[in-house]
């Protein structure tokens, strides 16, 4: 070098002459530095970091008391003056050191290293709060700030830097009052408005888990953000405010941003509101109902009048026409094809969420006359309309944001149904043409320098995936715009090689000067760069990796056609590459990585297993392509990864692996997969407990006796009969009373009756095909499930049946901020209360238990295995448990949870409702794969949310585990004939059944008739007296009348199966 | 050249003359467009003045503009340091993130060390040697247009300067400091969330090639469609602008 790196420079800094020395110092220092990494690391090297954030630290202390001198009102006298240039030349210093700090931080991650361990956050995020800093020094640190946060957390976790304390730090309360007040500022100044931008940005970077976001919208921080977006509302001009004050919100107006001015960026304040709504109904009903937000776009507009208006456009231009929907193109054609005549009578109501999943639309033709079933979450929000606008007026990121927070939206149920097809037409095409024209940009030799535009195609693929996964309809306007082909394009060029080194050694004079500083100065962290870290293009190439694979598993769950055309555009090698995962052991991974074929981080392997689940729906994908691309193998490495979410989603793939015909069911078995999942089956995470015994589910369907037995042995006996008991004795089954039609199929039982052909497993969507046989075959199939399995979303009951009263009262805006708040604080219980968590949870694993109990005893060696249960189980207990789980329960007043619902109960009672809410049951909104941090996992079924209860109430158990259990017992009567008059003389039980053959589900009813057949069949003569003594007690429990009450069911397999009963009954009755 | 580009007065000879005459466009329009030229290209005093004449409210920070105008007359003079100086001033990221750009001013660096050696009467290369292992030798590698940018600028050291092939001749030409004094000012602009160029820019090229379609598709217009800012010679806007545009800083 020949500009010496200059010790009396650094003397400078650590022990300043004068005040004004040591700016000169930093601020030659800081045109040595900029653009120079060389330079960069050379004064690392030499020691510069420790004094430079000494200067931050004790610089702010000085300015500070100075300040607050001023602040005081001292007089301007001789002293004061002198103060005051000492205080500046110290404000100075300290925006000379962060500009410094910044600099070096934009080398990434190894100058961020000793950056770190010099403590240099806390000093910069101290200059956050107001009032401490000049303008130019808070933009300084807010850029610094941003560059470390860059930098920060690597997708390859163990790699790099793995510094929790910038999002941690950031979201304290004090740090995050401070941000809000930082985007609050108003002012149009350029410099005010870059600070709005840095900060959205830093959010964005740094918020990557669920805490986080949480402690960012509680601090106001989302209701900053929203009231920046409000202003960009308001620059454009399309307030649905009538801006006069009604009596119950007087202040309205006032709560209306100015117009956000020209400088003023919008892409990062759609972006850092996308981060932080995400997996969240809760945050992003806050969005809606933040100050700003109900000012520009009041609730009222979404009364039933204008809703009835909203997304339909029947009749182009009505009075009632939104204004903004008038900027969207009017698309008739498409409308028309969707709207029914009936749901045009119910507009507001008409829609039904169920036909967003295909089980739903499956469960919605069932269901026939209750389409029109008002559905409680359809708020369209206009906001919705304003970013299809946005998306559609403006281009590269602003697109892909507006986008990101529209498909949240969208997928927290806040845009109508009707929305969808405008989403098809207007949104979908637009970010698949933004994809391709982006990945045709995409290039590996690219210098690091144009990543400007990576966040683009980083982000694309993710928020197509998230706007299309639970909707055939945008599913197939992806594919109409060719994303099948675009996608797989883009995912081999993740697998193109990037070149050894994208950032070339810089040629230096004196190669061996670099090094001379090191010896002379002690060998401190600060002093030395940290590891590389992960190369930038790596981690885009990853992360455009992971966005691919998450979009083809988002697009292709439910048609055989879109998983072909992934197969012929040659993408399942690719899918097998990417569920390898990083070996941490492996050669210079520690140092950092610069190739892509090192292996994945858990995003990509997180996408890849959902893009295995999906392709593996399909019986021929699996039986040709996955299996001779060999999936099993590295999907089989997953399960025990370290990570629990790529655990849970290998689990996932698993589940759709082990079934009866699947050509890898043994290899997987003889690989000691059965071993791994009772493991898994007893994990504290409740997701992979679920997924595991669902995939043992799968396994010993149909499997050999000893296959069967083993797995008893290896859960556990008593393990298996907790799994089945847990918890809900206490607290478990809520809810029922609320849903008394409910419509809902249990997950894996659909076509139960189906008797195991699995022909309609790739028609999930198809109508139910009735039993084919009156031999009732009684096999749990599973074929369904596998169907529902990967579903990320389930239809959700609870809301549908209270819809009616619900969605009137969501209909009637909320006329005070009290009424809005009483709405928010039942969604966070909902959403946030754990304990309803851990029921879900418990109910969801509960209802695979009592399946997999099911799956063990039919089959041909059916007998052997209820005798083998029967023993290893308990007889006693295993009935006793059964006819617990069909009692209904009271609510224990002394249980501690029972309190905590009771309070809730009583908050919702004085937030001026009586009821329940089931319109704002979280259902597991398909979020999932929006993220490569979270597991595509499907998603726990969501029941039993509605538990707002007054206690001492009886309780009856959900249809779900009700039809578990009738079908454990359907198989115990299929066994031998001391099976059946084992069952027969379990009194209680019995008569726990009688009530049943009314129940309003019509599996269960089915499943009843089908439990008095097989308990009336008579193998040969010498049952024939106890068949008839079995048939004359069903007669005494009343029964019988029960069934001669059904004969006009209304459903046909009821009616054919009553029928087939009542022969039986009426040839042993003779 | 100021008041002219407000010119619309043209002779009628021409039904397209007529149908511009009827398309009055209006006049707070112009005088944005006015406005959006004189502050994106950096003109802060006469901003000032024509917000005066027109009574409009001057652009919201003049301030900024004057930063940018200090850093361009220091490019413009051939100070490049002190140009490097203002943009780190300025906003530091910018020539942290592009390395286009910093290689760019660096190499204008080199050139000016140069330039002042060779019409030097006592050449004395050593400053632009140490100047060049220094700064930009070290970056060569990264990028192969850098290396054949500094290969081509070493050139200049080994031919005399009044007998340069073309290609070497346009780097001591002073229009290579306007040209990367523009690319400074786009740079500045979009750090600041600002439009890259004036809008005006946009406008001419938008009516260069509507022309240029109306003649394709053999639609009825006058032959010649003068701008009406100079002479009838200068006809071609795109020309027209690069001479008046980037042309010397309009501080009155």
């Amino acid at each position: 070098m020949t500009r010496p790196a200059s010790p009396p420079l650094l003397a400078e800094l650590r022990d300043p002459s004068s005040i004004s020395a040591q700016v000169a110092a930093l601020r030659a220092l800081k045109n040595e530095i900029i653009g120079h990494e060389q330079r960069k690391e050379s004064w690392i090297n030499l020691g510069v970091v420790p004094p430079v954030v000494r200067i931050l630290t004790s610089a702010r202390a000085r300015g500070k008391a100075a300040s607050s001198r001023d602040g005081n009102g001292m007089s301007r006298d001789g002293q004061g003056i002198v103060h005051d240039s000492f205080g500046d030349a110290q404000d100075e210093a300290r925006l000379q050191a962060t500009i410094v700090v910044g600099s070096l931080a934009q080398g990434g991650p190894a100058f961020v290293a000793p950056l770190l361990s010099a403590g240099v956050i806390p000093p910069l995020l101290a200059t956050l709060a107001p009032g401490e800093a000049s303008p130019q020094l808070l933009l300084a640190t807010l850029r610094a700030l941003d560059s470390i946060a860059q930098s920060l957390p690597s997708d390859y976790p163990g790699v790099g830097l793995s510094d929790a304390s910038l999002p941690s730090l950031l979201c304290g309360r004090r740090n995050a009052e401070n941000i809000a007040a930082i985007l609050s500022q108003t002012s149009s100044a350029s410099i005010i408005q870059e600070q709005i931008a840095l900060t959205a940005s830093i959010i964005a970077k740094s918020c990557r888990e669920d805490r986080h976001r949480a402690a960012l919208a509680r601090h106001h921080v989302l209701d900053a953000l929203a009231a920046r977006l409000a202003s960009f509302i308001v620059a454009t001009g399309f307030i649905l405010s009538t801006a006069e004050p009604s009596a119950d919100r007087p202040h309205a107006t006032e709560a209306i941003p100015p117009p956000a001015p020209s400088r003023a960026q919008l892409a990062p304040i759609l972006e850092a509101i996308a981060v932080i709504i995400q997996h969240s109904k809760y945050r992003t009903l806050q969005l809606l109902f933040s100050p700003a937000m109900v000012a520009v776009f009041p609730p009222s507009s979404l009364d039933p009048v204008a809703k009835a208006a909203w997304g339909f456009a029947l009749t182009p231009r009505t009075a009632h026409l939104n204004p903004i929907d008038q900027l969207l193109p009017q698309l008739p054609g498409y409308y028309s094809k969707s709207s029914s005549p009936q749901s045009a009578a119910f507009p507001p109501l008409g829609s039904s969420r169920f036909s967003r999943t295909s089980s739903a639309t499956n469960l919605a033709s069932e269901l026939g006359s209750s389409n029109e079933r008002a559905l409680a979450e359809d708020i369209d929000s206009p906001l919705v309309a304003w970013l299809v606008h946005v998306a559609r007026a403006e281009g590269g990121r602003i697109r892909v944001m507006a986008a990101w927070v529209l498909s949240i939206l969208c997928r927290s149920g806040f845009a109508h149904k009707r929305r969808e097809a405008s989403l098809a037409l207007l949104i979908v095409p637009l970010l698949v043409r933004i994809l391709k024209d982006e990945c045709d940009k995409l290039d590996v030799t690219q210098s690091p320098d144009a990543c400007d535009g990576w966040a683009v195609i980083e982000r694309a693929p993710l928020v197509l995936a998230l706007l299309v996964m639970d909707s055939p309809d945008l599913q197939k306007a992806a594919d109409d715009a060719d994303a099948i082909k675009v996608l797989a394009q883009l995912l081999k060029k993740t697998f193109e090689a990037v070149p050894s080194s994208t950032r070339p050694a810089y040629w230096s004079a004196n190669p061996t000067e670099t090094q001379y500083a090191s010896s002379s100065v002690e060998a401190l962290s600060s002093n030395n760069l940290g590891p590389a870290g992960v190369s930038p293009m790596v981690t885009h190439l990853m992360r455009c990796r992971a966005g691919a694979l998450s979009a083809l598993a988002a697009i292709s769950p439910f048609k055989d056609e879109y998983r072909k055309k992934i197969i012929d555009n040659g993408v399942v090698p690719y899918i097998i590459d990417s569920l390898k995962p990083l070996e941490p052991g492996a050669a210079g991974v520690s140092d950092g990585i610069s190739t892509t074929s090192a292996g994945n981080p858990p995003s990509v392997l997180l996408a890849a297993c959902s893009a295995a689940r999906a392709l593996s729906r399909s019986v021929s994908v699996l039986r040709t392509s996955l299996i001779d691309n060999g999936i099993a193998t590295p999907l089989f490495s997953l399960l025990r990864h370290h990570n629990i979410e790529v655990q849970i989603s290998a689990t996932a793939v698993i589940c759709n692996l082990v079934i009866e015909f699947s050509p890898m069911r043994e290899t997987i078995l003889d690989a000691g997969v059965l071993h791994i999942l009772c493991q898994q089956a007893h994990s504290p995470s409740a997701k992979l407990r679920l997924n595991a015994v669902w995939a043992l589910k799968h396994l010993v369907f149909s499997a050999p006796n000893d296959v069967k037995m083993s797995c008893v042995r290896e859960l556990g006996p008593s393990w298996l009969i907790q799994l089945i008991t847990e918890e809900t004795d206490d607290f478990g089954n809520y809810g029922e009373e609320f849903r008394p039609s409910t419509p809902r199929t249990p997950l894996g039982m659909g076509s139960s009756n189906a008797a195991g052909e699995q022909v309609d497993l790739l028609n999930s969507t198809e109508p139910e095909r009735p039993c084919a046989g009156d031999e009732y075959e009684g096999d749990l199939t599973m074929t369904d499930s596998i169907g529902s399995l990967s579903r990320s979303s389930r239809p959700d009951v609870s809301l549908e049946t209270n819809g009616a009263n619900s969605s009137s009262r969501l209909g009637t805006a909320p006329s005070t901020t009290e009424n809005i708040k009483a709405r928010l604080a039942v969604i966070k219980d909902d959403e946030l209360d754990p304990v309803q968590q851990a029921r879900r949870d418990d109910i969801a694993v509960q209802e695979q238990g009592l399946d997999l109990i099911r799956n063990l005893i039919c089959g041909p060696g059916a007998p052997e295995m209820i005798d083998f249960l029967f023993s290893t189980l308990g007889q006693d207990q295993m009935f006793h448990i059964f006819e617990s789980k069909l009692r209904p329960r009271v609510v224990d007043g002394d249980n501690q949870r029972a309190d905590r619902t009771g309070a809730r109960a009583q908050r919702a009672a004085s937030a001026g409702t009586t009821t329940t809410y089931p319109q704002y049951r979280i259902g597991n909104i398909a979020v999932s794969a929006s993220s490569s941090s979270s597991s595509p996992s499907f998603s726990q079924p969501p029941q039993n949310a509605n538990q707002n209860q007054t206690s001492g109430k009886s309780i009856p158990p959900t249809p779900e585990i009700i039809l578990a259990v009738c079908f454990v017992l359907v198989h115990i009567a299929a066994g031998q004939p001391r099976h059946r008059q084992i069952l027969i003389s379990q009194s209680d039980l019995m008569s726990e059944l009688v009530p049943l053959f009314n129940h309003p589900n019509r599996h269960i009813r089915a499943a009843c008739a089908w439990i008095v057949i097989n308990l009336t069949w008579v193998d040969d003569t010498s049952d024939q007296m106890n068949g008839r003594a079995r048939a004359l007690e069903l007669k005494n429990l009343g029964i019988e009348s029960r069934l001669r009450g059904m004969e006009s069911d209304p459903e046909l397999d009821v009616r054919e199966r009553v029928k087939t009963a009542l022969a039986q009954l009426g040839s042993l009755l003779r | 050249m100021t008041s002219s580009t407000t010119s619309t007065a043209t002779p009628t000879r021409h039904p397209f003359e007529r149908l511009v005459d009827d398309a009055r466009p209006s006049k707070t329009d112009i005088n944005f467009v006015i406005m959006d030229y004189l502050v994106t290209e950096g003109y802060p005093s006469a901003a000032k003045k024509f917000a005066l004449e027109a009574n409009i409210q001057p652009a919201a920070d003049i301030e900024s503009i004057q930063e940018r105008v200090e850093i361009r007359n220091a490019l413009l003079r051939g100070d490049i340091e002190s140009a490097i100086d203002g943009i780190n001033e300025l906003n530091p990221q910018i020539l942290d993130l592009d390395a286009s750009l910093h290689f760019a001013l660096l190499r204008l660096q080199l050139i000016e060390l140069i330039r002042t050696c060779t019409v030097s009467s006592n050449p004395d290369i050593t400053a632009a040697l140490n100047f060049a292992t220094s700064q930009l030798a070290p970056r060569a590698p990264t990028r192969p247009e850098f290396l054949e940018d500094l290969e081509r600028t070493m050139a200049l050291l080994i031919f005399p300067s009044d007998s340069l092939a073309p290609p070497l001749a346009a780097l001591l030409d002073p229009s290579l400091r306007k040209a990367v004094a523009n690319r400074v000012n786009e740079a500045i602009l979009s750090s600041q969330g600002a439009r890259r160029e004036a809008k005006i820019r946009n406008l001419v090229r938008l009516r260069a090639w509507a022309e240029s379609r109306a003649r394709e598709n053999k639609k009825e217009i006058p032959e010649l469609i003068p701008l009406g800012l100079d002479g009838p010679d200068n006809l071609h806007s795109e020309s027209l602008f690069q001479t008046n545009g980037g042309a010397e800083p309009m501080v009155t």
